[in-house]
């Protein structure tokens, strides 16, 4: 099996993301898979598909700074991006990928993380989806149905502007994107980070990346061009993402509920040392539901992802300690955080020693 | 009722085998949504977009779009049809509906076909869908889940 490597270099912001869309939407079942690779000339910030902007980034600020945004089909979290990566993407026809997700990026991964060794970074594979080194996630991944295609997108992080991205998302106050930046340097490393001067070059590593796909997959990567009617899709999908339609998507499950920052939302930091160490939530509520929440501290808990996962889980949830509690439970229950109990994680988020 | 290998098939409607998806016709109206097996294949549902009541889709169009928390993808219809009815209300509730009852309250959308002769074209019921369902499952070599609460 051969599988086409289409090298798009340096592209532009708008491109970057247009690039895997169109080669999916172009995919058909007769068609070899693709593997993209490309960086971005220009910074922009990059939305999930069902985000809405508006709540999620500063467009006064991403305007101001000459920031782009765009969405993409790929679901997750706002990100800003910029050429401190290569992107890589998977393109291949949904009837050759595994049937559950835990295997497609378990097939997916296997490459980036042989290239990250061989880069010497103790790089593993976290299922389902994170590339961590000792703890600390290095780049993102996501995966999307588009068109007839299974894309699964990733990067090899080389730098990270840990400022701008804290920056260019909105965030209830002040104190919460401090946090949020000295939470991002904790748990996300780079390339660069790691290595220092011992790094590789950035043609070296996308090398190395391209070695390691072919070898996870048992597959020929052959250098290609794209085809006439994938650059046509690739235009079309340039329009359509570049389009105001498609960033203000409407019918988003958050549209309608567009939270004003700082009003009507109440901040507040708390400190409780458990057995385990000292656990630290900086807790936006807002009409008495947890609107945003960031948990750190110097406990254990592994896997680290583990800490997203509640992060993301207790927002939403009524900022009482039942609720709390109930979230936290059943979290816990997978993990191994010795020391650390859901009513530590309650004492923290509630305000403090009890 | 069949159930192989944990994926519930029940008989009393027809399916799209291979886009995991099941239709119920109902007086000049069609109810979609996703199998046991779609649900599965997904994980647990965070997100849902649905097309608005009164757009209309083309074959193999998107009716709405589902996010979990490892992927993002388009439920399609199999046949062109105009949106009557979304069970946004039941997702906004609980967006876990579809993991925990795919068949009943979890539902997606209710539409009219545009050919309601030709609809159901193409989609199988009864013993032929189950034989077709466990031909899949086996090849994608699954076994199903609910979510439990």
């Amino acid at each position: 099996m051969t599988i086409r490597l289409l090298d798009f270099g340096q592209v532009g912001a708008l491109r970057s993301q247009a690039v895997y869309h169109g080669i999916a939407y172009a995919m058909r079942r007769e068609h070899p898979d693709v593997i993209t690779l490309m960086r971005p000339m220009e910074p922009y910030v990059c939305i999930g598909h069902h985000q809405d902007a508006r709540t999620e980034v500063d467009l006064a600020y991403c305007d101001e700074a000459g920031l782009p945004v765009y969405r993409r089909e790929v679901g997750g979290g706002a990100v800003y991006l910029d050429g401190g990566q290569t992107f890589w993407h998977t393109i291949f026809h949904h009837s050759r990928v595994p049937a559950t997700l835990t295997d497609v990026y378990a097939r997916f991964l296997a490459g980036p993380v042989m290239a990250l060794n061989r880069m010497g970074i103790p790089a593993v594979h976290r299922p389902v989806n994170d590339i961590q080194v000792e703890g600390r996630k290095i780049g993102g991944t996501g995966a999307a149905t588009i068109g007839q295609a299974m894309v699964v997108a990733g990067s090899l992080l080389f730098d990270f502007d840990y400022e701008l991205m804290a920056r260019v998302l909105n965030v209830p106050s002040e104190k919460f994107r401090d946090k949020l930046y000295s939470t991002l340097q904790e748990y996300l490393t780079t390339i660069n980070r790691e290595l220092g001067d011992t790094a590789p070059s950035r043609e070296e590593a996308e090398r190395l990346l391209v070695e390691g796909f072919a070898e996870a997959l048992g597959a020929e990567l052959v250098p290609d061009e794209p085809r006439a009617d994938e650059l046509a899709a690739i235009e079309a999908q340039e329009e359509r993402i570049a389009s105001e339609a498609w960033l203000h998507l409407e019918g988003l499950p958050a549209s309608g509920d567009i939270v004003k920052v700082a009003e009507g939302v109440h901040v507040r930091e708390a400190a409780h040392k458990a057995p385990g160490g000292l656990v630290r939530a900086t807790v936006a509520v807002r009409d008495g539901r947890i609107h945003g929440l960031v948990i750190s501290g110097d406990f254990f808990i592994e896997p680290a992802e583990a800490l997203w996962d509640l992060q993301e889980a207790l927002v939403g949830v009524p900022h009482t300690e039942e609720a709390v509690l109930r979230v936290t439970k059943g979290l816990l229950e997978t993990v191994d955080a010795p020391g650390l109990d859901a009513a530590d994680i309650a004492a923290a988020v509630l305000g403090g020693e009890r | 009722m069949t159930v192989y290998r944990g994926c519930d098939v029940p008989e009393d409607r027809l399916y799209d085998v291979p886009n995991d998806l099941w239709v119920r016709f109902e007086d000049g109206t069609a109810r979609l949504g996703l199998t046991d097996v779609a649900q599965t294949r997904m994980g647990k549902m965070v997100s849902i977009r649905f097309k608005r009541p009164g757009r209309t889709v083309r074959p193999g169009g998107s009716v709405a779009t589902v996010e979990s928390a490892k992927w993002v993808g388009p439920i399609h219809t199999p046949f062109a049809c105009e949106i009557v009815d979304t069970n946004e209300e039941a997702f906004a509730a609980d967006i876990l509906i579809a993991n925990r009852d795919p068949y009943g309250e979890g539902w997606i959308s209710v539409v009219r076909p545009i050919d309601p002769a030709s609809a159901g074209e193409g989609l199988l019921g009864g013993s032929e869908a189950v034989e077709a369902y466990v031909a899949r499952i086996d090849e994608l070599d699954l076994s199903c889940f609910r979510c439990a609460d």
